[in-house]
C-alpha cells in the first residue's frame, strides 16, 4: 500500500514538473481526479509531454491504439497503477 | 476546415453564428453541394452568381465581417462589389472541394510552388507539420497526397468539421482523401505525434484558437486578434519539420498550392507570414465572423 502512495506521488511531481505547472504542487494533485479537461485541467499537449516523459523516465510506452491508453489518462491513480505495472526501470 | 464557416461549431465559433443565419448558411452549403454532384462546374458557376447575391442580401454577419476584413487587408474602404467577389471566392472553393472529395481533381489546374522543401522536409524522416489556415482551401493538399505519391496525410480537426466534410461526400463507400485526427480528446496530439513519428504529414489549421486553447494576442493587420499556441507548441515537442501551406484560389480553374518556410519557429512569425498572404490574396480568406473580436 505504501508502495503506491509513493509512485502517485513520484508521478504527481512528475507531472508538475514536466508541465511546468505554477499554481500547482504535487501534493494537490487528487489522485481519483481527471487529469484531462475539468480536474486538474491538462490539455491534450500537456498528455503527450506526460507520456513522452513517462516513457523515457520508466520505458512505459503509451501508445493511442492500445485500448488500455485512454483509461490510463484517466487519473493520477490509475497512471500511477499502470506504471508500476509495467515499468522496466 | 474552411468548408464549415457555414456549419457551425458551436464549441469554437462566437455566439453571431448561432440562431437564423446559422441554418440559412447550412442551407447554402448543402445547395452548392447538390448543384456540384448534379451539373457540371461551369453550369454551378453560374448559378453561384445569384447564390452569393442571395447570400450577400441575407447574412449580414458574413457582410460585416467581409467588409472589416477586406477594408482592413486591402488598405481602403471595401464596398459591397468586394463582398460580393468575396462570397463568390468562397463559393467557388466550396463547390471545388465537392469535386475534390469525389476524386474529380481533373475539373482543376493546380499549380504547386516551393514543393521541393516538403519533399525535403518529408526526407528527414520526421514526417512534416503543415500548418495551414482558412486563407484559401486546405483541401487542395490532397492532391499533394494524391495515391500515386503514397504519402499519408492527417488533419487535426473538431469533430464536428470533420461530419461536415463527410456531409460532401455521396455515399459511405466514398472516403476522404486524408485522415482525420479527432481534436478534444486526451490522445489528440499523442495521435498526431504518432502519426509524424511514422513520416506521416499533418495538417492543422492554425488560425483559429480552439475552445480553452492557450492563445496569444498578436496583431494581424494592425488590430489584436488572438491565436492560438498549440500548433507551435506540437512541433516543438515533436521536432518535427514544419512548413506552411495554402491553397490559394486564383479565379478560373486555377488553383496555387504555395510551401512556405517559417523564418522562425514562432507564432509571431506565423502571424506575420499570414498577414503577409492575406494582403496578397484577401479574397481567399475565409473566416466570415468578426476576427478579431474572438
Amino acid at each position: 500500500m505504501n508502495d503506491v502512495k509513493n509512485i502517485e506521488q513520484e508521478i504527481a511531481r512528475l507531472i508538475v514538473d514536466t508541465l511546468h505547472l505554477e499554481d500547482v504542487t504535487p501534493e494537490q494533485i487528487e489522485a481519483e481526479a481527471p487529469l484531462f479537461g475539468d480536474g486538474l485541467g491538462l490539455d491534450s499537449l500537456d498528455m503527450l509531454e506526460l507520456s513522452m516523459e513517462v516513457e523515457q523516465k520508466y520505458g512505459v510506452a503509451l501508445r493511442s491504439d492500445d485500448p488500455e491508453h485512454i483509461k490510463v489518462f484517466v487519473s493520477l491513480r490509475r497512471l500511477s497503477e499502470y506504471i508500476q505495472l509495467h515499468r522496466v526501470r | 476546415m474552411p468548408i464549415n464557416e457555414f456549419i457551425a461549431d458551436r464549441e469554437r465559433m462566437n455566439d453571431q453564428w448561432r440562431g437564423r443565419r446559422e441554418r440559412g448558411s447550412r442551407s447554402m452549403v448543402r445547395l452548392i453541394i447538390w448543384l456540384a454532384l448534379r451539373f457540371g462546374r461551369a453550369i454551378c458557376r453560374v448559378l453561384l452568381v445569384p447564390i452569393c447575391a442571395y447570400f450577400l442580401l441575407t447574412a449580414p454577419l458574413a457582410r460585416r465581417s467581409s467588409l472589416a476584413f477586406l477594408s482592413r487587408a486591402l488598405n481602403r474602404r471595401a464596398g459591397w462589389r468586394d463582398t460580393f467577389m468575396h462570397l463568390f471566392v468562397f463559393a467557388t472553393t466550396l463547390l471545388d472541394r465537392v469535386y475534390l472529395v469525389n476524386g474529380r481533381q481533373r475539373e482543376l489546374t493546380v499549380e504547386v510552388s516551393n514543393e521541393p522543401a516538403f519533399w525535403q522536409a518529408l526526407a528527414q524522416g520526421r514526417g512534416c507539420l503543415l500548418l495551414g489556415s482558412h486563407l484559401g482551401s486546405f483541401e487542395m493538399l490532397s492532391i499533394i497526397g494524391s495515391v500515386e505519391k503514397k504519402l499519408v496525410i492527417n488533419v487535426v480537426m473538431h469533430l464536428a468539421d470533420s461530419k461536415g466534410l463527410r456531409d460532401l461526400l455521396p455515399s459511405p463507400g466514398h472516403a476522404l482523401p486524408y485522415n482525420v485526427i479527432p481534436l478534444g480528446h486526451p490522445d489528440s496530439m499523442l495521435k498526431a505525434k504518432e502519426c509524424l513519428a511514422r513520416g506521416e504529414v499533418v495538417g492543422i489549421l492554425a488560425d483559429r484558437v480552439f475552445g480553452g486553447e492557450r492563445a496569444q494576442s498578436l496583431p494581424f493587420l494592425g488590430h489584436p486578434a488572438r491565436f492560438s499556441l498549440s500548433p507551435l507548441r506540437l512541433a516543438r515537442i515533436t521536432g518535427a519539420p514544419v512548413l506552411m501551406v495554402f491553397g490559394l484560389f486564383r479565379g478560373g480553374r486555377r488553383y496555387d498550392i504555395v510551401f512556405e518556410s517559417m523564418a522562425e519557429l514562432t507564432l509571431p512569425c506565423y502571424v506575420e507570414q499570414l498577414e503577409r498572404k492575406a494582403r496578397q490574396f484577401p479574397y481567399n480568406w475565409f473566416n466570415f465572423y468578426d476576427y478579431w473580436s474572438v
